[in-house]
């Protein structure tokens, strides 16, 4: 493994310590006392620290440094927390998440002195009275919980060295810091079989620290005390080091550094030398849980025992495949239905074998939504502080898994639909209040597996959609017509039109016009739909729905013309083959439906796709599907040949852009079927309904 | 003077009861241990070792050579070898 590839494990890992300390800090707010969660909030600060200090990113491991030793003290009991601290604290961890950022990028480093300052300032408030009442040595400092409850830079000053002049490596080498936790000594494992090999690649103890070592009488067999600092010329390659204890994995902690060493796990040194504590034969300091110690593995690129780390390209190699298998499986029944042989046990075994090998193959993409869930709350933060508007979030069904390509380009949509409701739907304080409302404005975030599908909802509690707001506006901007008749639906529809937006004024925020239009874009590429439901004075939902992977999809196949055609079952309501008197003529090209009373256009899709003239309404069947921007239509199509999976395959990757086809699909007789793009298609063919003037 | 003596193979289960051992050995005589059949050893005899050396009035270690490697590789042999400094 290569150092890049090291240093990108660390920024994942630092995105997941992000989320921990976020969401330890969150559950602080609910339960103050709770000592779990400020722990959780420090281990993750803490592992960002001992990464930045082996990769070299000084600015991002002093910052860092200084706010876990306020965590730490918060933890200890020895800071009180209050609510202007852990405002504090979440804020520090808004500047943690930008410094990673930085690091990562190689962008500027952020503007921390005034924050850092506030960090000390809040620690040392408490130091002073802490000592003033209790004055305590150092040694005396116990870690409860065996976490890294002290500075770890004045224990590395305080280590009884032989020899100090050992302390530095020689010139021109570089040394890596040990620490084998208790697992390293199990199921075979010897931490002194990789030392031998650190020595055959060259490598040189410096020094071993056995400070951690106790008494004979508290010494426990299933316990590591030892640490090594090692050093090696600068001709080895620290992957070379790291892949001597990949078989070990998150057992042995790893500390890469040249110039100083990064931190690592817990040390309740025995500050005093050796000789010192046996004459004393006193345990000044408890040695720390093994349990403790190895949950919180400092290392940067210690992975889980119970995951391993796969690139997603050889990830995504798998899913084409298992795309092409399903394929092949159809094929293959195809062949075997049209040479007149009932299907056999065989075939049934294959098909369910490839379903389950395809379920398998998408359920290793899936993750859990919170991921993105977890950087709401610094969005809402941010926008706090720019809009003075305190929101109160609440999420629900985070742990709902969908396909990691739709988690990650959800992200930008989620963050727009945030802002949208806290700058429009949530109301300022004092007209809250007025109306009878709480204070402050509540965002409820949710999300949950129905159908087949993803249902993520943005609802919120603040004024609603003025509607006639909306139209007026959308009317100036020459969005829509003066003397356009829109029912609540559309009207809401319209804050997703390009260019639109009611904001008074640009702000940061908003007010530009582009975020839900974008909103609508990144959705609708996602195969996913929007809805709006506002009530005036009540507040808004946004509800999206995906599909849960964007590899494969339910259709339904049509014959029109001598074409196979696919239609996203997403976008079908229902079928029907049209009564006498159902279909009504307009002018000599145009139709409608009328469904139960409820009128809709009706589109053949021979025209509308160029496949030649469409046959009579009687004989053809009508689909009725649901569009984003012009709602509700009858698709008409000569039949409905089948109804299944299939996989989609990009026509932009492969040949380019079509309007109207989303992609294509191969069907089991080995032709190519194109997939209908039902929302541009109706669009298109209704030319916009003459509704839509832009 | 407590001689305790440790078997050639020091894998875990043997530390197990060299541990046994030199708790009950360890007080105010000063132990000695002959390691001098010593031929496999890890991590868990050697901080072992260590630990004894720093209980009651301390413990003098006489290695085997393969002792001696292993403690010289983790870079314990002044820890472990030199003169007992209690």
């Amino acid at each position: 493994m290569s150092p890049e590839e090291i240093q990108q494990i660390y920024f994942l890992e630092c995105e997941e310590s992000l989320a921990a300390a976020e969401a330890g800090l969150a559950a602080c707010r609910h339960g103050i006392d709770d000592p779990e969660s400020i722990n959780s909030a420090f281990r993750g600060v803490h592992s960002i620290k001992g990464g930045a200090g082996a990769f070299g990113y000084g600015a991002l491991q002093a910052y860092t440094h200084i706010f876990e030793t306020l965590l730490s003290d918060v933890r200890d009991g020895s800071v009180t927390i209050t609510e202007p601290l852990h405002n504090l604290l979440l804020r520090a961890l808004d500047v943690l998440s930008d410094h990673v950022l930085a690091a990562r990028d190689g962008s500027s480093v952020p503007d921390d002195a005034a924050l850092l300052a506030e960090l000390e300032a809040a620690q040392a408030a408490n130091h002073g009275a802490h000592a003033a009442a209790e004055p305590e040595p150092a040694a005396a400092e116990s870690v409860d919980d065996g976490d890294f409850g002290i500075d770890f830079d004045d224990i590395m000053a305080d280590l009884p060295l032989a020899d100090s002049a050992a302390a530095a490596p020689a010139e021109g080498r570089w040394q890596v810091a040990i620490r084998p936790y208790a697992g390293a000594m199990c199921n075979g494992s010897e931490p002194l079989l990789m030392l031998r090999e650190l020595a055959t690649l060259g490598g040189e103890c410096l020094r071993c620290d056995t400070s951690r070592v106790p008494q004979i009488d508290d010494f426990q067999l299933d316990q590591g005390y030892l640490d090594w600092v090692f050093t090696f010329p600068a001709s080895v390659e620290c992957a070379a080091v790291q892949e001597v204890f990949d078989f070990v994995g998150g057992d042995c902690a790893l500390a890469f550094g040249d110039a100083q060493l990064p931190p690592l796990a817990p040390a309740p040194a025995r500050t005093a030398a050796p000789t010192a504590t046996s004459e004393t034969g006193e345990a000044d300091a408890s040695p720390a849980p093994a349990s403790s110690a190895q949950a919180a593995p400092a290392a940067p690129a210690a992975p889980s025992g119970a995951s391993i780390r796969i690139d997603l390209i050889k990830l995504d190699r798998l899913i084409d495949s298992v795309g092409e298998l399903v394929i092949a499986q159809a094929m293959l029944a195809q062949q075997v239905s049209a040479l007149g042989h009932e299907a056999s046990e065989a075939m049934a075994l294959l098909e369910s074998l490839t379903r389950e090998i395809q379920e398998s193959a998408m359920a290793i993409r899936a993750q859990p939504i919170g991921s993105v869930f977890s950087r709401v709350p610094r969005i809402l933060r941010d926008l706090a502080a720019v809009t003075n508007k305190h929101v109160q979030l609440e999420v629900a069904g985070e742990t709902t898994e969908l396909d990691k390509t739709v988690i990650e380009r959800l992200s930008e949509p989620l963050t727009h639909l945030i802002r949208n409701a806290v700058d429009h739907g949530i109301e300022p304080t004092e007209e809250r209040l007025a109306n009878g409302k709480s204070p402050e404005g509540t965002i409820r975030l949710s999300a949950e597996q129905k159908s087949g599908r993803i249902v993520i909802r943005v609802a919120d509690d603040g004024r609603g959609i003025d509607r006639a707001r909306v139209l007026a506006k959308a009317v100036e901007k020459g969005i829509v017509s003066p003397d356009a008749q829109l029912g609540s639906e559309e009207i809401d529809n319209l804050i997703f039109a390009p260019g639109f937006s009611t904001a008074a004024n640009v702000t940061s925020v908003s007010g530009r016009g582009v975020g839900m239009d974008v909103v609508r874009q990144n959705v609708k590429e996602l195969g996913g739909r929007i809805v709006i439901e506002s009530e005036a004075g009540k507040g808004s939902t946004f509800t999206l729905t995906l599909p849960l992977t964007l590899a494969v999809s339910d259709g339904m196949i049509v014959e029109v013309g001598d074409q196979t055609l696919v239609l996203p079952l997403a976008n079908v309501v229902e079928s029907l083959r049209p009564g006498p008197g159902e279909v009504e003529r307009l002018g000599v090209s145009s139709a409608m439906l009328n469904v139960r009373g409820s009128f809709m256009p009706v589109i053949p899709v021979a025209q509308a796709i160029g496949a030649g003239q469409p046959g009579s309404f009687d004989d053809g069947v009508l689909i009725v599907v649901d569009s984003e921007g012009a709602g509700r239509a009858a698709l008409q199509v000569d039949a409905i040949s089948d109804q299944r999976q299939f996989v989609i395959k990009s026509l932009d990757t492969h040949y380019r852009a079509v309007p109207g086809v989303a992609g294509a699909t191969i069907l089991g007789d080995g032709r190519v079927a194109l997939i209908l793009d039902v929302d541009s298609l109706v669009a298109g063919a209704l030319g916009q309904s003459g509704r839509l003037a832009a | 003077m407590t001689t305790v003596r440790l078997p050639a193979r020091c894998d875990r289960s043997a530390v197990q009861t060299i541990l046994a051992d030199l708790a009950a050995a360890i007080g105010a005589d000063p132990v000695e241990i002959d390691a001098t059949q010593v031929d496999q050893a890890g991590q868990a005899l050697l901080q072992l070792l260590v630990a004894a050396r720093y209980s009651g009035t301390g413990a003098t270690i006489t290695p085997s050579d393969a002792l001696l490697q292993a403690a010289r590789l983790a870079g314990l042999e002044n820890e472990l070898f030199s003169e007992v400094q209690a």
